[in-house]
């Protein structure tokens, strides 16, 4: 230590060319985290100045709260229907799409078009499509003879989560197909001529040398589905509003935390808890981080080393 | 085991007015190692992809044996490839990317690991089968794709410019490693690459292609001695031959003029090169650098093999002196393109540069004015409209 | 705290910038949650501008349930604006004791409301926001045109209505659009209902805890609520939001619709040709049916405000004959004593239904504030059968908070 001097300032050196990023990390994540967290220590009610520490009572109350364990369940249901959807239907479509057919930028460019576009609009369309009153989509199927299909869709508790999870998996789709196929364009040509000239079909060919390949695809995917589907809010607020209608059938983390924040009626704040709101954020936050972490080990070990 | 037959196999690629491959016929026999080379771009990798049925062609036919190939999937075709990135599969170790081929095949476990163990012995690769491909060195990835090829025992080969990716001294051992094994296997092998030293050393025939059309196929030396045109003239060899606009003259003894200095042909020549007898004017003149020699150096020089020159630029390559000499004749160069054969014209300071293998003995230094011999009877003459060699 | 100094020493700045104008300007900031009457509004604040010059009013609308979301952001944030609404009551106190809102007492002329807002807007002699915008009563609109179609006289009962409900569905009509969405309709509904069994004398019971929301006769206003949610509304009335339930109500969509005084301006601006009259909502059993009243939003002015003598002068003119007069003749009730819609026949149809029984609305009563957020998340659980009347009722009973 006495003896380099020089060495070691120079090794720290480097902290000052980190500083920026550093200081602004901490100004809008590590500093908004350790304050949102103190304030869910307290019960503070979202008005006011009356504020008092009751230390980790919202936790602990969040571990026996119900609608919690609920919404944490819907959003799980969506996960698994949109992993399954995107890992199936997405690969698929991006595997047809590598083949490059005609108009495939037109292709791509549809199937993209709802990951661009603002889901708060394309999620208040779909309410007009499926309404039993003036959509678009009850018609439609009658005309083809599926009466029984004709459904008040977003009213009835099984199927609104069903039009959630459906409105989810159109939204995301383009993601999955563009995430599988930057990883299909790495399979290198080669190596698909090899395996068929090894014998492969083109089936073999598919499961046994290209999608081991796709391997980073698929945890990156699976990852960004966990966080996107478990933050999900917007697309059940459009669809069936802050109370997760009907009956909180499609009731959220999102929908859940914004309700017990801010509030879900113009007449009365009086369900309104925003410590405890903010408690429920900050635990989700962590428990989808242990799982993201779980996730990707797992999933990372599976991955190949080039 | 079985001959290989294409009969004039074509193709064309979307959106391209050039055809790739034009009406290549090809006979590779039982067993016969069939070198492609060519510049890129010449269609080598073309026919090869054409051969394996990783690409349909656009007309014509492949004849495996007696058995018409061209509507049959790769994996029909009792071929093994080689690709020149190896194309291991990274996710599997070494032991599965040779087993592969018979996984595929459904063939036994226990026979899988016998063969698989055989041929990693053959290959010393015994060491490396639990590994993953992206561990092992290039000159071990290159085996491990040999080995990927043999093990299934297929009638042919196609291996498109296996070595380009290794180091030039690896590149040199594993020459002589695949030439030895396919020996032994005796499997009728199709070898593309850009590289004529690859060619001349391992081919039984080597196929000159250019611009998608075959230019000559023959062995090592008859590429080397009988080149069909300017072209396979000046790819073969190296340094490459020397050609320049000569003149011809005379009826019994033939005389070919180079700038003003004036040659004597040997019989020999008109042997080799009968097209010439009948013909006086312009040719094209090639000749070897190694068939030009110090004159000081041979005592027996006669009037009319040696031209005097100045040396424009001397390289010791310790066995040989390269001189390039500077004669005052038009010299021709051959491009990879057939529009490429251009004439620098002859200006009053500037000449042809004619590349001359001297002994080391040779007291020739840059500046001097030398003498070279040239051995007349090893001259090569070809059309100076078409290029084509004058042996006819 | 560094804030307010940071915002003083602007102010400050401000100020002196400001001394050297020779007409000096105040603009207020001010919001509401009634986009629907934009136009009204603005005819009323241009008025107010005219009389005024050099006061500027600058409104902007938030809609529906993000307008509270933002409010309280704002004011936590101490960025809202000098001008606010929030329904009178438990809301406003609330944001009294948060010290969000200026104490108007004596600075604002409440002399000349009528004496049920005065009562409204005053807790322990103090006032802290204004009605400048009216006030509202719930009842029942139908459409006159598809009745007399029909040869049909709005219900008044519940036997009355249930039977219309029949008649009107096998006609391939859709008698009542309510959008259940977000649970506020049918909350008023529970409250028309439950105030016509007990009146306003059994509301003030209940507040002390005398009546009950799970006496027997209440629970009926329960039962009747789920029969009319399972039987009378539109087809996906449970995921049928506010705006489309609105439009499929003006676009004759369906015979009735509850709504209030002052939704008529909408439906009016979706079809103008609409022929609405209304009727007090059906009774539960045989007692007298019910209306129920309530304030809009009474105007506050944030603590924050940089010039509250100008607020004080809006509020001041916004209560006076001449505003209170537009705001009956566009837009809804007015509080004002003395001040009658010049022709309105919607609103003297409210007048008469509210004759025989009239109830303040729950969520301005600090005792009943939480029952509208429970009945509002549990109709849902009621109207799908999730729920038993009995059951719903006990849950809004829960949510009584009675003083002692």
């Amino acid at each position: 230590m006495q003896s380099n001097p020089k060495n070691r300032r120079s090794s720290y050196s480097h902290l000052w060319f980190v500083l920026p990023g550093l200081a602004f990390f901490l100004a809008v994540m590590i500093f908004p985290i350790l304050f949102a967290f103190g304030l869910s220590m307290t019960d503070w009610s979202g008005l006011g100045n009356d504020v008092s520490f009751i230390g980790l009572a919202n936790y602990t109350e969040i571990l026996g709260y119900w609608p919690y364990y609920r919404a944490a369940l819907h959003n799980a249901a969506i996960f698994v229907a949109i992993l399954v959807f995107q890992h199936t239907v997405g690969l698929y479509i991006a595997v047809l799409l590598n083949e490059k057919p005609r108009f495939m930028e037109f292709y791509r460019t549809v199937l993209f078009l709802p990951v661009i576009l603002s889901l708060v609009a394309t999620g208040f369309v779909w309410t007009l499509m499926l309404s039993p009153n003036i959509g678009l989509i009850n018609p439609a199927l009658r005309s083809v003879g599926l009466d029984f299909l004709a459904l008040q869709w977003l009213s009835n508790p099984t199927s609104a989560l069903g039009v959630v999870i459906a409105v989810t998996a159109w939204n995301s789709l383009g993601w999955a197909i563009i995430i599988y196929l930057a990883g299909l364009q790495n399979v290198s040509e080669e190596l698909r001529q090899a395996a068929a000239m090894d014998g492969a079909n083109t089936r073999q060919i598919f499961w046994r040398v290209t999608f081991p390949q796709l391997s980073p695809a698929f945890t990156a995917l699976s990852v960004l589905t966990f966080i996107g589907t478990f933050r999900t809010f917007d697309v059940v607020y459009v669809l069936t509003g802050p109370l997760g209608a009907p009956n909180f059938s499609t009731d959220v983390l999102g929908t859940l935390i914004y309700r017990t924040a801010f509030g879900s009626s113009s007449f009365s704040s009086a369900e309104i808890r925003f410590a405890f709101g903010v408690a429920m954020a900050l635990l989700t936050m962590l428990v989808m981080a242990v799982i993201c972490r779980l996730i990707l080990k797992v999933l990372r070990a599976r991955e190949i080393e080039t | 085991m079985a001959s290989v037959t294409l009969q004039g196999l074509s193709k064309v690629y979307d959106g391209s007015a050039k055809p790739s491959l034009d009406h290549l016929d090809l006979e590779i026999s039982d067993g016969e190692f069939l070198v492609l080379v060519g510049p890129s771009g010449c269609g080598k990798s073309t026919a090869l992809k054409l051969i394996g049925g990783l690409e349909d062609p656009s007309g014509g036919d492949v004849y495996i044996g007696e058995q018409r190939v061209t509507d049959f999937e790769s994996r029909d075709r009792d071929i093994a490839m080689v690709f020149q990135s190896y194309a291991l599969y990274p996710h599997m170790s070494v032991f599965d990317n040779i087993a592969f081929p018979l996984q595929i095949a459904k063939v036994d476990k226990a026979e899988i690991s016998k063969r698989v163990q055989a041929v990693a012995e053959t290959l010393h690769l015994s060491a490396f089968l639990n590994q993953r491909p992206g561990r092992l060195s290039g000159g071990q990835r290159q085996r491990v794709a040999m080995g990927r090829a043999i093990i299934r025992q297929p009638s042919v080969f196609l291996m498109d410019e296996p070595l380009s990716n290794l180091d030039a001294k690896l590149r040199v051992k594993m020459r002589s490693e695949i030439a030895q094994i396919q020996r032994r296997l005796d499997v009728t092998t199709i070898y593309v690459t850009h590289d004529q030293v690859e060619a001349m050393t391992m081919g039984d025939r080597v196929a000159i292609m250019r611009e998608g059309v075959l230019q000559q196929v023959a062995t090592p030396d008859d590429l080397y001695r009988k080149p069909a045109n300017t072209f396979v003239a000046s790819f073969i060899g190296s340094p490459p031959m020397n050609l320049f606009r000569a003149s011809l003259s005379g009826t019994g003894d033939k005389q070919i003029t180079l700038g003003d200095q004036t040659l004597t042909i040997a019989p020999e020549s008109i042997e080799a090169y009968p097209g010439i007898s009948a013909h006086t004017g312009d040719v094209i003149l090639g000749i070897r650098p190694e068939d030009i020699e110090d004159a000081d150096l041979s005592p027996d020089t006669r009037a009319g093999d040696t031209i005097t020159a100045e040396v424009a630029h001397l390289e010791s390559l310790g066995a040989d002196h390269m001189v390039h000499l500077a004669l005052e004749a038009e010299q021709v160069h051959v491009g990879d393109q057939p529009q490429d054969q251009v004439e620098t014209p002859l200006g009053p300071t500037s000449g042809g540069l004619c590349i001359c293998r001297f002994s080391p003995r040779s007291k020739a230094r840059s500046g001097d004015r030398v003498r070279a011999r040239i051995a007349t009877d090893n001259l090569h003459f070809f059309d100076p409209a078409t290029g084509g060699a004058l042996n006819q | 705290m560094k804030k307010r100094v940071f915002r003083s020493l602007v102010t400050a700045a401000g100020l002196a910038f400001c001394a050297n104008q020779t007409l000096a300007e105040t603009t207020l900031t001010m919001w509401h949650q009634h986009p629907e009457w934009k136009s009204a509004v603005e005819a009323i604040l241009d008025k107010f501008e005219a009389a005024h010059p050099d006061i500027k009013i600058d409104l902007e609308e938030i809609a529906g349930t993000n307008y509270s979301a933002r409010l309280n952001t704002a004011l936590a944030a101490g960025e809202a604006p000098d001008l606010f609404g929030l329904p009178a009551g438990p809301e406003t106190v609330a944001a009294a004791e948060a010290g969000y809102i200026t104490d108007l007492t004596g600075k604002v002329d409440v002399a000349n409301l009528r004496d049920a807002a005065r009562e409204a807007i005053e807790t322990n002699g103090q006032v802290w926001g204004v009605p400048i915008l009216g006030a509202y009563s719930v009842g029942l609109y139908y459409h006159r045109d598809v009745f007399e179609e029909n040869g049909l006289t709005p219900p008044s009962t519940q036997a009355e209505f249930l039977e219309m409900c029949t008649t009107l569905k096998d006609k391939g009509i859709t008698p009542m659009v309510v959008p259940a969405s977000d649970g506020i309709v049918p909350s008023f509904m529970y409250m028309m209902l439950t105030s016509s069994v007990m009146g306003a004398d059994g509301f003030a019971d209940l507040r002390a805890g005398k009546r009950k929301f799970t006496d027997p006769d209440m629970v009926d206003a329960a039962r009747f609520l789920q029969e009319i949610g399972q039987n009378c509304l539109q087809p996906g009335a449970l995921s049928t939001p506010y705006v489309e339930g609105k439009a499929l109500a003006a676009m004759k969509r369906g015979a009735m619709m509850p709504g209030g005084s002052a939704d008529y301006v909408g439906y009016k601006e979706i079809n103008p040709n609409v022929d609405l009259g209304v009727v007090p909502f059906p009774a539960v059993g045989d007692n007298a049916p019910s209306t129920v009243t309530g304030l809009e939003y009474i105007f506050l002015v944030n603590s924050d405000a940089e010039d509250k003598d100008a607020a004080y002068t809006f509020l001041n003119w916004m209560l006076s004959e001449e505003a209170q007069q537009m705001v009956v003749d566009t837009i809804t009730m007015t509080t004002h004593k003395d001040v009658t819609p010049s022709e309105n026949r919607i609103l003297d149809e409210f007048t008469s239904a509210a004759k025989v029984n009239d109830v303040r609305v729950f969520y301005e009563l600090p005792e009943t504030g939480n029952v509208w957020s429970v009945v509002q998340q549990n109709v849902a659980a009621l109207f799908l059968g999730e729920m038993s009347p009995e059951d719903f009722a006990q849950a809004a009973q829960d949510a009584v908070k009675i003083a002692n």
